[in-house]
């Protein structure tokens, strides 16, 4: 795994990780 | 417009994870590792976030508004749908692609569903033992759909017990209706298949390099480098762009008009904006965090980054089942293991069996006043009967050959008719404001923009290119085998007169409705 395979992957794990969070936080707070 | 009283999402949460549960399939964990692995790598991620964007966020937007806007007037499918917004007669025909695309769907995947099912039981109690390669694993496939021969498993009377099983279970399900059947299986599914997908992904990374002596290079650690490394020089190819843009345009599952009537059951003010968001996002995790985790970089570590590239050529389900039952017997616990993955592939693939079957089950519950259970019971009768020819002639194409119209080629052409006329006949402004109205969330002003231009373009090209580079081998049966080729007929006439079937249901139902207003 070379460090442009390690940025692709955590970059991509880290933005869908914090849009799930911000996604998830306003759809539990409006039920 | 019907009068009966609609259902509707009891929670948002609910209608989340249903469409997550409708997006997330088998794909998600064999298509997807697959075509990143072949494309680029982690270059791929670029050409695949960038048509996240362009085109699977805004198609589902769009067909979460037209399915809200058709369940505020009381439609459920997309031939009401279409006639409300557009006054022309030929509206509620175009709409019937909505209802038949998905119907023709469901027959051929709840027969793989089914076959997740068996494997998982097959796995459970390790009948895979001693299969040591592919080639063997594919006999036993094969004996089990029936084109083979051997005495390695029940055969087609264990394939159609459990496909019983997994029609028995749609029908249940529908029967119970949205809140107490869709809503409730996606509650229960969705955490379970995320729980499965965790602990599936875990094993995988612990498994490390498994014969460091021989093969040091063949590791978890080299699979993720396999998929993961950018080759940024592939980013140039148009094939790689086409890949993304099919990849994402199948993941979100848009194009077939289970959205629009999920969406049906939505409030007036429910919000299209998050909810469509979040449906994309958790169906993006699932497929880049957990399916890149799990059946490529195990392929890696047991065959090696030369094997696992040409596992991937063969195909994302030779991957899945044929693959995988043998590399787990390598593993400790192997077949317990086998049996945690094909219920996760299961489990993917019973929520999107039930939202495939919900469109038809809205137009004859709604459209012929037909209680949910009667619905029910007559959509899986239809689904069993419809099944048998697929599975009589599986072996000469008949599968491959509904599945290119209906699963790839029907999809776009699709999903070109919903943004033709929820963009251009709706008129671009009608449609950001039915978009835009319960938005919890801002959505930025340049999609305004993509919606009216960039979405349909990258649609155009998508269906022109796919139907240069294919649909004209396909159409003239260039690659078929020539005994293949009346059953390909065959496959093509069956499309046909079911298309023509639910016109004339369509037909009559709007003829009734007519004749009761008078």
């Amino acid at each position: 795994m070379t460090t442009g395979g390690w940025f692709f992957l955590s970059s991509a794990w880290g933005v869908l990780l914090l849009s799930l969070v911000y996604c998830y936080y306003h759809i539990l707070k409006k039920d | 417009m019907t009068s009966r009283i609609r259902e509707h999402w009891a929670t948002k949460l609910g209608l989340v994870l249903a469409l997550t549960g409708n997006a997330v399939g088998l794909g998600n964990f064999l298509r997807f590792p697959v075509q990143a692995a072949e494309n680029g790598g982690g270059s791929f991620l670029v050409p695949y976030f960038i048509s996240l964007l362009l085109i699977g966020l805004p198609l589902m937007w769009i067909e979460l508004a037209i399915g809200r806007r058709g369940g505020r007037f009381g439609y459920g499918t997309t031939d009401g749908m279409y006639h409300h917004i557009w006054d022309n007669p030929v509206a509620k025909y175009v709409g019937v692609l909505g209802i038949f695309l998905p119907l023709m769907i469901v027959v051929y995947y709840t027969y793989i569903v089914s076959w997740c099912l068996g494997f998982s039981f097959y796995s459970l109690l390790n009948d895979f033992a001693g299969l040591d390669t592919r080639e063997e694993m594919g006999t036993f496939l094969g004996t089990y759909n029936g084109t083979a021969e051997s005495a390695m498993n029940g055969g087609l009377k264990a394939s159609f017990f459990f496909l019983v099983i997994t029609l028995l279970i749609n029908i249940y399900v529908l029967s119970k209706g949205i809140v107490g059947g869709i809503e409730a299986l996606a509650k229960l599914a969705m955490p379970l298949l995320l729980f499965l997908a965790l602990l599936l992904a875990a094993r995988v990374l612990f498994i490390g390099t498994p014969d460091p002596v021989n093969h040091p290079d063949w590791s978890v650690i080299n699979g993720l480098g396999f998929l993961w490394n950018p080759d940024f020089s592939e980013l140039g190819h148009s094939g790689v762009w086409l890949a993304a843009a099919g990849q994402v345009f199948f993941t979100t599952s848009v194009g077939m008009g289970c959205i629009c009537t999920y969406a049906s059951y939505m409030r007036e003010k429910d919000d299209i904006a998050l909810t469509g968001l979040t449906a994309v996002t958790s169906n993006t995790a699932v497929e880049v965090i957990l399916g890149a985790s799990i059946a490529i970089p195990i392929a890696v570590a047991f065959f090696g980054i030369d094997g696992a590239s040409e596992i991937a050529k063969s195909g994302a389900f030779d991957l899945g089942f044929l693959t995988l039952p043998v590399i787990f017997q390598n593993i400790a616990f192997g077949n317990y293991i086998g049996f945690l993955w094909f219920m996760l592939l299961f489990f993917a693939g019973i929520t999107s069996m039930v939202a495939l079957s919900q469109p038809i089950m809205a137009f004859i519950g709604e459209e012929y006043n037909l209680t949910r259970q009667k619905a029910a019971l007559y959509v899986g009768l239809f689904l069993f009967l419809a099944l048998l020819p697929v599975i009589a002639f599986l072996d000469h194409g008949f599968l491959d050959e509904i599945d290119y119209w209906v699963g790839t080629f029907g999809l776009v052409v699709c999903a070109f008719t919903e943004v033709i006329i929820f963009i251009f006949i709706f008129k671009p402004e009608n449609a950001w404001r039915e978009i835009t109205t319960g938005a919890s969330i801002p959505i930025p002003k340049i999609f305004y923009s993509i919606l009216r231009f960039v979405t349909p373009l990258f649609l155009g090209i998508i269906l022109i290119t796919w139907f240069w580079q294919n649909a004209l081998d396909v159409l003239t049966m260039k690659n078929a085998k020539p005994e293949d080729v009346p059953y390909l007929i065959g496959a093509r006439c069956y499309l046909v007169a079911l298309f023509v079937l639910l016109l004339g249901m369509v037909h009559f139902a709007w003829k009734r409705k007519k004749g009761e207003k008078e």
